[in-house]
């Protein structure tokens, strides 16, 4: 049993880590709080936990990739309400942030255009997880994780270029 | 890219475990000797850290969150932007008015809607259910905000079309009170979220401090890592001898580039003053008396021994280099007034001067 000063331990190492790496999966960050709170949850059921790292973000990975699958309906609505925020605010971003917002705009879509494996092994990598730890969360080998890594850096690099090729092509 | 699989050059997936220093001693060691030798893998390698570079920063963009609140327009000279904001003559300051007065009405509608007396209760009104704390941050960023705009610089009416004032209390006034309550709470959270993001990199640096005291295993493996990390870097060919443990520029820093003859950057003439935001990604390219340009930048690398930015401006393509921090570093700077980076090949570089100023006040 995980005891409540373990617990904090954990809490204050990987929570903010983690947050942010589901809020870059799930493109939500109050949703990505939930999943990242459940994921502690479980952590107290756990009677032992050997890599502490990567069982914490494998199990977010998955309760993530569960509630994706189970519920894009509620994604969905999440994503409505916040463009419906966004256009009812009369509060209006400037002509740089008009650019920031493109800017992120290309970098999920570039994001989400990755196999689900290279997408998470790039994100695991960007918190600082070894590759002996992303190994053990994706269940690769270590010797595969140079290569997961390097194809979805390229192929990241890809789809945000030609997004932004695309983009600047437009008549200014 | 393919890879020549003759047991002889490292493949891709290799040469990025190495950039990530998650190679052994053994295999570090003749991946280096290799390198040195073929320029074909130094080039790949090169090819892989701006792949690692890149990367990194297209997945910090995904923590950017929407700037809740329009920028003070510093100065007037920047009308060439394409801006739709600047078409509908929305002023920062106009926009803050009118982001107050739709607050104002949805405390009044809330009020209104549930039949309360709205002069007792003026002052904690939306504030029921949220925690205190946020209102004064809330409050107070508008405070800074409107203390910070310019003055409108004329007082005449825009001919072209009205202010969006009156339409937006006009619209506020026919929804609900959900609506009301729920611009409130977007305002509200966008400004929470934009101060959370500012912070993220040195958020970032705090949690790995803190991962290292979380526990020896991790620590010396942490330290283990990084220090392969530091020294691959400091090895490799391409970047340059210094082990220096610093980098180059540092997030928040602004320096002024000059050169020996007269040279523009972009559409920028040189002198320059070169601002890196908070976050350390991008750079803001300014006048030498703290104008604005419509040019930024963003730091593709910054390693110990010299930083390395991208030109950002429709039309222009061009890079930027700075050598180590010191009194006055050497760099080069180039551009072309063509759109690929590819175009960049022929370009001349032309030396250039840095040194570390203070930021103009915007």
């Amino acid at each position: 049993m995980v005891t409540p000063d373990r617990l904090r331990a954990l809490f204050n190492s990987y929570h903010q880590p983690l947050v942010r790496f589901l809020t870059r999966q799930l493109g939500d960050r109050d949703w990505a709080e939930e999943i990242a709170q459940e994921t502690f949850v479980r952590a107290l059921k756990q009677e032992t936990i050997a890599s502490e790292r990567s069982w914490i973000f494998a199990v977010a990975m998955n309760l993530a990739r569960d509630e994706t699958r189970r519920d894009t309906r509620h994604r969905r609505r999440l994503e409505l309400m916040r463009d419906e925020a966004k256009a009812e605010s009369v509060v209006m971003p400037g002509p740089t942030s008009m650019e920031r917002d493109e800017e992120r705009a290309m970098a999920r879509q570039a994001v989400e255009s990755l196999a689900e494996r290279d997408r998470d092994a790039l994100l695991m990598r960007d918190e600082g997880l070894s590759y002996e730890e992303i190994a053990a969360a994706l269940d690769l080998s270590v010797g595969s994780v140079g290569t997961t890594l390097s194809r979805a850096r390229r192929r990241l690099m890809e789809a945000y270029e030609a997004l932004q090729s695309a983009n600047t092509a437009e008549p200014a | 890219m393919m890879l020549e699989e003759d047991g002889v050059h490292p493949d891709e997936g290799t040469i990025h475990a190495w950039l990530d220093g998650a190679l052994d001693a053994q295999e570090s060691a003749r991946l280096e000797a290799h390198v040195a030798g073929c320029t074909a893998c130094a080039s790949r390698v090169a090819e892989a850290r701006g792949l690692i570079a890149g990367a990194s920063r297209v997945v910090g963009l995904l923590d950017e969150q929407p700037a809740p609140l329009i920028k003070p327009a510093s100065t007037p000279t920047a009308g060439t932007e394409r801006s739709v904001w600047r078409l509908l003559r929305v002023t920062p300051a106009r926009a803050s008015i009118a982001a107050l007065l739709v607050v104002a009405v949805g405390i009044a509608l809330t009020h209104g809607h549930l039949g309360v007396d709205t002069k007792s209760m003026a002052s904690d009104t939306v504030a029921s259910g949220v925690a205190p704390i946020r209102d004064s941050v809330l409050n107070s960023a508008i405070a800074r905000r409107l203390a910070t705009e310019q003055p409108p610089r004329s007082v005449a009416p825009a001919p072209v079309v009205a202010m969006p004032t009156p339409p937006a209390v006009a619209s506020a006034q026919t929804t609900n009170f959900g609506n009301a309550a729920a611009k409130v709470l977007a305002g509200r959270a966008s400004i929470l979220a934009q101060r959370d993001s500012t912070g993220t990199q040195a958020d970032r640096t705090r949690a790995g401090v803190g991962q290292l005291a979380a526990g020896a295993a991790v620590a010396a493996e942490r330290v283990t890592v990084a220090a392969k990390a530091a020294d691959s870097v400091g090895r490799s060919a391409l970047m340059g001898r210094a082990k220096g443990v610093a980098p180059s520029v540092v997030p928040g820093e602004c320096y002024r580039v000059e050169s020996a003859s007269p040279a523009t950057w972009g559409s920028v003439h040189l002198p320059m003053i070169v601002a890196l935001d908070s976050a350390g990604t991008d750079a803001r390219i300014l006048t030498t008396s703290g104008g604005e340009t419509e040019t930024r930048a963003f730091l593709q690398y910054n390693g110990a021994d010299s930083a390395l930015f991208r030109l950002r401006r429709i039309g222009f393509s061009g890079s930027m280099t700075l050598g180590a921090a010191g009194a006055t570093r050497t760099g080069t700077i180039r551009s072309s007034a063509s759109a690929t980076r590819d175009e960049l090949s022929g370009v001349p570089a032309i030396p250039v001067t840095a040194r570390l100023v203070s930021c103009p006040a915007s």
